[in-house]
């Protein structure tokens, strides 16, 4: 009797087995397609980094002050400033992200809100100077505003060096955008 | 013009074989799609889906890719055993398929001792597998193909007592003549002792195809795979092939003998529904592949000698007691 009871017994426990895979095999599958589907990203998520782009004053809001390259454990960030006080911006910003360890100290740092770190997370590039990225890559609505962003920082001189007040005779000129891209 | 050349026996016989081949390979195509398919669902996933339209066409680009690679022989290996053992794996499987009866009429090859002959040419091809792990000149194909010798040695005794209970129901070795003794849906599947002798030989099946729970000669986590490891290519197609093949036709043999061959509901061609009812066993062994974990090389031999073949044989005298006392014979 024991002999066959152990095999009924063991006979009993793969069909209970195979009811479960068969269950699991009418299931919805858990499987997300990622190049075509993707998951939601963490709004706190860590990803590519964006200098914010101010829609009403039509500039990034970064004004070049380096407290992010400071703040920098890795020496990924160098910045070219242009004017200063109210015209203060860059026409340069250059992250290598091939340091970079996303640990958002530069994010922290920031006291204008200029820079972030949003959702993108595909980085990979087929040569190491594709992780070097210029301000064209980074800000925020892509080389379009990167341009329009010197536009408005030129104008902006041009407008104080008229008035004679404290941005007159900069030491830096703001380059052309062609220049900067 | 076509009619014509048919009538020539050679020809004839020469667009049977390509028939016979096309259909074996095609369906291999199919089965590999499927085993990928019911592996992805039974773990949650999708299986293949971006080669055509839901993944159809994997397959097709898998067996593109195998053509294309480059054929290695290993410096260390034993060249004409290395380059021979494919074929004694793949040959003997296309073989078997010459006596399968597709439905009346539709076998390429009826004699009346064909429920032994399957038997025996299967048996060849376990030389094959020890020759490639012979031959591959590695110490994990070499214990691939040792495992395998004793593994399938000890199976292939308890298949041979299923067939032979059937042999007691239809009162034939002819596997045309056993699926005719089932017209009716007198399936032998409905006798007492040849449901036991289903078993039997199912699991006996399971361990002469190398699938898990009896994939020992392949086991993927302890031996990469097996007797096959070096094999690249084309040859490595041929062990791929053969394998499917076998698994498939273990299925349609099931059919054959205890599934009712091709006998069916009308409306559909007989043909029809034995690859029907075979690919419903192919599913099932899919099932339980996916199911069980692999068993140690004690729990295997012991299963099968001090198990299977036990109730094995007491299966064939339930058989022939029915057989001779109870009147069990189908006609």
């Amino acid at each position: 009797m024991n002999p066959l009871r152990t095999l009924l017994g063991g006979l009993w426990r793969i069909f209970l087995g195979m009811g479960l895979t068969l269950k699991t095999f009418f299931r919805p599958k858990v499987t997300i397609r990622y190049p075509y589907e993707r998951r939601p990203v963490s709004p706190r998520y860590r990803g590519m980094f964006y200098l914010k782009w101010n829609e009403e004053k039509q500039r990034l809001n970064c004004v070049g002050c380096t407290l992010c390259a400071q703040a920098c454990p890795t020496d990924v960030i160098s910045m070219n400033k242009v004017g200063k006080g109210t015209t203060a911006g860059v026409d340069e910003f250059v992250m290598d992200l091939g340091r970079c360890m996303f640990c958002n100290l530069c994010v922290e740092a920031c006291p204008f809100d200029a820079i972030y770190m949003g959702d993108q997370y595909e980085f990979a590039v087929t040569e190491k100077e594709g992780s070097v990225l210029r301000i064209v890559d980074l800000a925020q609505g892509g080389p379009e505003n990167a341009r329009r962003n010197v536009e408005t920082l030129m104008r902006l001189q041009a407008e104080a060096a008229e008035k004679g007040k404290p941005g007159e005779s900069p030491k830096q000129q703001a380059r052309p955008a062609e220049e900067g891209a | 013009m076509i009619a014509q050349a048919l009538e020539n026996p050679w020809i004839r016989q020469l667009v049977n074989a390509a028939m016979l081949l096309a259909v074996i390979n095609l369906g291999v195509l199919v089965l590999i799609y499927l085993e990928r398919k019911v592996a992805g669902y039974i773990q949650s996933r999708l299986g293949p889906v971006h080669v055509g339209p839901r993944g159809w066409l994997q397959s097709v680009a898998d067996a593109v890719k195998l053509v294309l690679k480059e054929d290695i022989i290993p410096a260390p290996a034993d060249r004409f055993m290395f380059v021979l053992a494919p074929f004694f794996v793949f040959v003997p499987v296309l073989a078997v398929f010459l006596v399968l009866p597709f439905s009346s009429g539709w076998v390429a090859y009826d004699f009346s001792l064909a429920a032994l002959y399957v038997i025996a040419a299967g048996t060849v091809a376990i030389m094959g597998i020890v020759m490639a792990g012979w031959g591959t000149n590695n110490k994990y194909s070499l214990l691939g193909g040792l495992r395998s010798a004793a593994q399938l040695i000890s199976y292939e005794v308890p298949v041979v007592l299923a067939i032979l209970a059937v042999v007691f129901f239809a009162q034939s070795m002819s596997l045309v003549e056993i699926a005719e003794a089932q017209r009716g849906f007198r399936w032998f599947i409905f006798q007492p002792p040849l449901l036991v002798a289903a078993f039997v030989y199912m699991i006996g099946q399971l361990a002469e195809t190398n699938r898990t729970p009896f994939d020992l000669p392949e086991a993927e986590s302890e031996l990469v795979s097996g007797f096959h490891t070096e094999y690249s290519g084309i040859r490595f197609a041929m062990f791929f092939l053969a394998e499917f093949a076998n698994t498939f036709f273990a299925s349609a043999l099931a059919v054959v003998l205890f599934f009712g061959g091709w006998d069916g509901l009308p409306g559909l061609t007989g043909a029809l529904w034995l690859v029907l009812k075979s690919y419903v066993l192919v599913f099932v062994l899919m099932w339980i592949r996916w199911t069980l974990p692999r068993v140690r090389v004690d729990q295997l031999l012991g299963f099968a000698w001090k198990v299977l073949v036990p109730i094995g044989l007491i299966v064939v005298l339930w058989a022939a007691a029915s057989v001779v006392y109870a009147g069990g014979v189908a006609r």
